[in-house]
């Protein structure tokens, strides 16, 4: 089963309150969202300069190329509009990369892995509702 | 004498090593631990993940197991509160750690399968304190 990752994500995060607007420009961000955004670009870019530095050592960090999607996909999210970055962006420890967004109960989970694929899985209560692979557009 | 082999009892308190750098646990920020503060890790976790009884060391023991050069939090939990959500310790000492633990449902063969990923983030909500961070110490092969 697959997707367009960006109508997935404006498809779920229709039910956390949030109003969706119609794509937007990134100046209609709040100043915050953005600000997070921009948070996060930065800490992608700090990766970029050494990838091992964010990993333990028996672990794999992961590639500039992934890093490098990372970033287009966060960038991506904004040009979609979406307030809400994620509450965290995290190596898996196996050379992927994972972020993550929490809202009451639902925790959805975007990882990036090895080999470029992008996976979306959604948890509520803890309890795994659905996984599913995602196209880059 | 305890030597390690004695099963794990639930009341027991049991620590998880995340390396600082990871950004697995960071204070003040919700939630404070990430599900892949629990992710098997390929070519080390292929029987499953570790974790330390407190019974055999404190959490600077802990991370001195770690490698030197890295600093780590060690996040204090009870294995009751652990067997609880899924995540069931197995007693696994090993020369020079005693207090070594593995959980060997969650390894490299499991870890995306819907029961592991479920166990993995209940794992991160059970009551839990941080600490540290301390460093590594284990040489650099």
């Amino acid at each position: 089963m697959t997707a367009l990752l960006s109508d997935r994500l404006q498809e779920y995060y229709s039910d956390i309150g949030e109003p969706q607007p119609a794509p937007s420009r990134i100046s209609d961000q709040t100043a915050e969202s953005l600000a997070e955004w921009l948070r996060i670009d930065a800490q992608l870019c700090d990766w970029l300069r050494d990838p091992s530095e964010i990993v333990d050592a028996d672990a794999i960090a992961p590639s500039h190329d992934l890093i490098r999607m990372a970033r287009q996909i966060v960038r991506r999210f904004q040009v979609q509009g979406l307030q809400i970055p994620p509450s965290m962006v995290v190596p898996d420890s196996n050379g992927g990369i994972a972020m993550e967004w929490h809202h009451g109960g639902i925790f959805r989970l975007i990882e990036i892995l090895t080999k470029g694929e992008t996976r979306l899985t959604e948890f509520s209560d803890g309890h795994r509702r659905f996984s599913m692979q995602l196209e880059w557009p | 004498m305890l030597d390690g082999h004695e099963p794990v009892d639930p009341n027991e308190m049991v620590y998880r090593r995340v390396a600082v750098k990871t950004g697995y646990y960071k204070l003040g920020r919700l939630p404070p631990i990430s599900q892949k503060a629990f992710n098997p890790i390929d070519g080390n976790d292929d029987d499953g993940i570790s974790l330390f009884r407190a019974k055999y060391g404190g959490p600077e023991d802990v991370a001195a197991g770690g490698r030197a050069g890295t600093d780590y939090f060690v996040i204090e939990m009870r294995a009751g509160d652990l067997f609880g959500v899924g995540m069931i310790l197995e007693a696994d000492p090993r020369p020079g750690i005693p207090g070594h633990a593995q959980v060997p449902s969650v390894n490299c063969a499991t870890r995306d399968s819907k029961e592991v990923q479920e166990i993995m983030d209940r794992a991160r909500h059970v009551a839990f304190q941080a600490h540290g961070p301390f460093p590594g110490k284990r040489p650099r092969e």
